[in-house]
């Protein structure tokens, strides 16, 4: 009996002992953490070196908050990979105000607990003097109140309102959206169904317990009534769900001009191979998240013939092109939208510390971030509004997928298309 | 509700149940001979999933292979469970609980394997694994890989019956589900039916999560589908394979009607519902034998 006992804990223990080691593996080898780049100080060796020259500035540690290893990992990483080109940019040219910055990645796998834990740890072990944060609304909503009270800015790329702005209207003093958030992506996505595509009748098929889903489906349906069209179908999901045709198969028979679905990269290939294979053809307007999961090999080009999403950038512009291939060249994928509006967010906060001199407080490094201005960026000229603490808006490309190719349609803006 | 959507959902039901079916009966196999609720399953079903994503995509074996590897290691690992996991305890005269904890705890360390192996991140299967898609029946439409489960658990399910009633170790599995104690004192090695009840499982583990896992995705959390499993044995009744079948699919005709009615997040609360009221005033669920001890 006792030995039986003993077998029974020991299994218990095992399964308790590897799930610990599961967290601590993924963290440790997938992420390019603790980016500790020597500055040109410390190489510089051949010279005898005086006391003067040997004294190296102090490091600038800076926070990054994101999802190597859950399901958001596809696009969270990406920021990941855009603030680590930043870093050895930044410290290879001599650092910032000639301080070498250390970029500190925890995994939060899109959990909202791992996520607050690992921004304490950041603030109270670490002593970061700011934190880069993850492309993810659940986790900036949950951060929010969180870096009210530690006052330690969180720049990123949660896109809901909530993340930035409070219920009575202020801003969250120490959070900065460095994307459109939702509600402009959802207008912007409205008005190219109500100009471009001359849609009537719309249905909206959203996950109800997902902040950035819900963020972009609300103002869809306002810009869409308002602008004269009728919503005919709204159908909910949530964020387990697998089958999505009991939805589809409703909204189907509902006949609506267009089907807006803003997802997560999870979602995505499903909706669009269900919505295939129940032989809806009407186009399927997505979100922000549709690359890369809604190309091949997740999602077959056919599913994908009728589609047009937002995208923070045209990827066939000079610029983004260069991006692309060294993004490439040095991580072996095709960059998506996250690592260029993470490369503009990360620069954003950068430009933000160079402006405090000496001074490099997350005091001085918020008051700043409330002063950026035309900064030129992927994402086009960003400027960040103290009184929402997110761009003025931007204007977005509008995306297409030809034979299972992501295409640029055309800029749009919240009002109509870019003249 | 239009005609033509009520068939659609149906048959969008029918497919859905079908791959309950799979998961229900190779869960309900275990249930049938050790008389425990065998959670483990749903770890073996993830296992054989990835096995079969492994196939595919580094392999590129075609949809056949890809079900057989998937088949196969659902049924070594299934075994493997059993000897390491379960044999202990069956030798030992041990009580039923420790079946219960053991078991949820293979599910957790077969899913964090999975973790430690993959990450916590989803993958998806080839598209190219299911070329064409779609089959046009007058106004409705039938996905061809949710047919596919539809026509894999009618086979699996007749040769099952087949094998368990034709064949000397059927005859011996349906011995020891009857009655294990004089299976064994009749010279049946009981150690053999055991493992020949988990290849079973095992095998139809993996054909379900290799199905399950094109049709959906792929994340180390995919074992959990085995609590539909677990929902269908309970209302068909643990110890009849039949009414397990059929109550999985019906599971599948419900859920969708629910969601299409009272939506996603309201539907797993009703279906819970029926579960505990389904206990409650027919414990022996629709086929009406192995009413007790449903840990």
């Amino acid at each position: 009996m006792k030995k039986f006992k003993a077998l029974i804990i020991a299994f218990v223990t095992l399964a308790f002992v590897i799930t610990a080691c599961g967290s601590v593996t993924e963290t440790v080898t997938e992420s390019p953490t603790e980016e500790t780049i020597s500055t040109p100080e410390e190489e510089a060796t051949s010279e005898p070196i005086t006391e003067e020259t040997m004294a190296p500035k102090s490091e600038i540690l800076i926070g990054n908050l994101q999802d190597e290893s859950g399901p958001m990992k596809a696009l969270s990483i990406a920021c990941t990979y855009a603030a680590t080109m930043q870093v050895e940019k930044i410290n290879a040219a001599g650092g910032i105000n000639g301080h070498p910055i250390k970029l500190i990645t925890y995994d939060t796998r899109s959990d909202v607990n791992e996520a607050i834990n690992a921004y304490h740890r950041l603030v109270e072990q670490d002593k970061v003097v700011a934190v880069f944060g993850p492309p993810i609304a659940n986790i900036g909503i949950a951060l929010a109140p969180v870096a009210e009270e530690l006052k330690v800015p969180v720049v990123g790329l949660f896109m809901d309102d909530k993340c930035t702005i409070q219920e009575n209207g202020e801003p969250w003093h120490y959070m900065y959206l460095v994307q459109n958030s939702a509600p402009v992506q959802g207008k912007i996505i409205a008005q190219f169904a109500i100009q471009d595509l001359k849609a009537k009748t719309a249905a909206i098929l959203y996950n109800s317990q997902n902040s950035y889903s819900v963020g972009m489906a609300i103002p869809f349906e306002e810009v869409f009534t308002s602008g004269g069209g009728q919503i005919v179908a709204k159908e909910t999901y949530t964020s387990t769900d697998k089958d999505f045709r009991p939805q589809l198969t409703k909204i189907k028979a509902a006949n609506p001009d267009v089907i807006y679905f803003p997802s997560y990269p999870v979602e995505i290939p499903l909706i669009y191979t269900q919505a295939y294979e129940l032989g809806i053809t009407v186009p399927m307007l997505g979100s922000n998240s549709v690359l890369p999961t809604g190309l091949a090999p997740q999602t077959d080009p056919a599913a994908t013939a009728n589609t047009y999403f937002p995208y923070g950038i045209n990827p066939t512009e000079p610029d983004s092109l260069a991006f692309a291939q060294e993004y490439k060249a040095k991580f072996g994928i095709e960059p998506v939208a996250q690592a260029f509006s993470g490369y503009d967010a990360f620069g954003v906060l950068v430009q933000a510390i160079s402006a405090c001199g000496e001074e490099i407080t997350s005091e001085c490094i918020n008051q700043e971030l409330n002063n950026v201005k035309d900064y030129q960026g992927f994402q086009g000229s960003i400027t960040i509004s103290p009184t929402t603490h997110q761009p003025v808006p931007l204007p977005m490309a509008i995306m297409t997928i030809k034979d299972g190719k992501a295409e640029f349609v055309k800029w749009y803006t919240p009002e109509g298309p870019l003249e | 509700m239009d005609f033509t959507v009520f068939l659609q959902q149906l048959i969008n039901g029918l497919s859905l149940g079908a791959i309950y079916a799979l998961i229900a009966v190779g869960y309900a196999m275990i249930y049938n001979i050790l008389k425990f609720s065998n959670f483990s399953h749903g770890g073996v079903l993830g296992i054989s999933a990835y096995a079969g994503y492994i196939a595919a995509t580094k392999f590129n074996l075609s949809l056949i292979p890809v079900i057989l590897v998937g088949m196969l290691t659902g049924a070594i690992v299934a075994v493997l469970v059993e000897i390491i996991a379960f044999r202990w305890i069956r030798i030992k005269h041990r009580q039923m609980v420790y079946y219960f904890v053991t078991s949820v705890t293979m599910l957790m360390l077969l899913e964090q394997i999975l973790i430690i192996l993959f990450g916590s991140s989803f993958v998806s299967y080839p598209y190219t694994l299911v070329k064409v898609r779609i089959i046009h029946l007058g106004s409705v439409t039938i996905s061809v890989t949710y047919m596919l489960a539809l026509v894999a658990a009618i086979i699996a399910f007749g040769a099952l019956i087949y094998v368990l009633k034709k064949t000397k170790i059927g005859i011996a599995i349906r011995a020891a589900s009857d009655d294990f104690i004089a299976t064994s004192l009749m010279g049946i090695n009981v150690n053999s039916v055991v493992v020949a009840a988990f290849i079973v499982s095992g095998l139809l583990g993996g054909l379900s999560g290799v199905l399950y896992g094109i049709s959906a995705s792929l994340s180390p959390q995919i074992g959990q589908v085995v609590v539909k499993g677990f929902i269908a044995s309970v209302l068909g009744g643990l110890g009849n394979l039949t009414g397990v079948a059929i109550s999985a699919v019906v599971l599948g005709v419900i859920e969708v009607f629910l969601i299409s009615s009272i939506g996603s997040g309201l539907s797993p609360v009703v279906i819970f519902l029926l579960m505990v009221f389904f206990l409650l005033i027919r414990p022996q669920g629709f086929s009406g034998l192995n009413a007790e001890d449903k840990a």
